[in-house]
């Protein structure tokens, strides 16, 4: 049998009221409650802790979608309008419907064709719409 | 004060879902697990730095992180041992933390730690008690300061020591009288015998 040695009573009796008094001051009162991140991992930063119902949420989803159908199909319409305005968009250069183009008086800019010199067809391709027309008639 | 002894099979923190995590008996399951562990974590945190504040700030980070863990999903079956574990990492990441070398504490705060409600001339005896006392711990074996911590912090017996640490119950009961003696030498080399 194996006896654990005791510890001398005497000296560690005023140690013992020493160091219990000493950690008990130490030790924390009151202990402080746990409390968790405010900012979970999983709760998304815009969704708001109370949800909504199904129905608001749908209704909202419908509204949403009714709103957007509805531009898509204000938007086209509005802007076939607007080109088709006098004025509105810069004609065909040279074509007999064009109307006076609202240019600030002054000299033409060199990037801008000039009206009594015009300029034989140029080859490229995509430039086929307002010079060529005006050769062909005349 | 004494703390609940701790027991062999501590509670086992499961993987939850998130429904359960937040709220309900998964916070409960975490609460229990702080209850119990809590001052443990605070008391080998302590032994490494003597510093109430310092073993505090320890103590909830490693909970803080057992805490994402178990948001996480993550299983972990001996929550004791893992704090236990972290805290001890974190006692030792904490030398070279820029919070120790800049000092988050405000004068107020520190001033606050050590406010009784005694009379200034027993308060004045008492830190200067203390405060050698503490001076003493420091100079000693930090595996000292664990086993007097926890036996005089948390009144745990030396069985309970013996299981949190380790190591045998005869290891904890000499080491834990060779402690005292060498404050006692100390202390009266000092002119402490008595206690505050």
């Amino acid at each position: 049998m194996t006896r654990t040695p005791q510890p001398n009573p005497q000296p560690s009796d005023d140690i013992d009221a020493l160091l219990r008094a000493y950690f008990q001051a130490e030790l924390p009162k009151p202990w402080p409650a746990f409390r968790p991140p405010v900012s979970s991992a999983r709760v998304l930063p815009f969704r708001s802790s109370q949800r909504q119902p199904v129905w608001a949420r749908r209704t909202v989803l419908v509204a949403a979608a009714l709103l957007l159908l509805a531009a898509g199909l204000l938007i086209p319409r509005r802007t076939a309008t607007h080109s088709e305005r006098p004025g509105g968009a810069v004609p065909i250069l040279g074509a007999p419907s064009a109307s006076p183009r609202s240019v600030p008086a002054g000299p033409p800019a060199a990037d801008e064709p000039d009206k009594l010199h015009p300029q034989p067809p140029r080859s490229d391709p995509k430039n086929q719409t307002g010079i060529r027309l005006e050769l062909d008639r005349q | 004060m004494s703390a609940t002894p701790p027991m062999a099979d501590g509670p086992r923190l499961t993987a939850l879902t998130s429904a359960v995590a937040t709220t309900g008996q998964g916070r409960t399951d975490f609460d229990q697990v702080y209850h119990r562990y809590s001052r443990e974590v605070w008391a080998l945190a302590y032994a490494r730095w003597m510093n109430a504040d310092t073993a505090l700030d320890i103590m909830q980070e490693a909970f803080l992180r057992l805490w994402k863990k178990w948001e996480e999903g993550e299983t972990i079956v001996n929550p004791r041992a893992w704090l236990l574990r972290v805290a001890r990492n974190l006692a030792e990441d904490y030398a070279k933390s820029a919070f120790r070398r800049n000092g988050t504490q405000s004068p107020q705060a520190m001033n606050a730690v050590m406010a009784r409600s005694e009379g200034p001339l027993d308060l004045l005896e008492r830190e200067e008690t203390f405060g050698q006392l503490r001076r003493i711990l420091q100079q000693m074996p930090q595996a000292d300061r664990e086993i007097l911590t926890l036996r005089y912090a948390l009144d745990y017996e030396t069985g309970d020591i013996a299981a949190l640490l380790g190591i045998n119950a005869t290891a904890v009961h000499m080491r834990l009288s060779r402690a005292r003696q060498r404050l006692a030498e100390r202390l009266k080399a000092q002119g402490i015998e008595d206690s505050p």
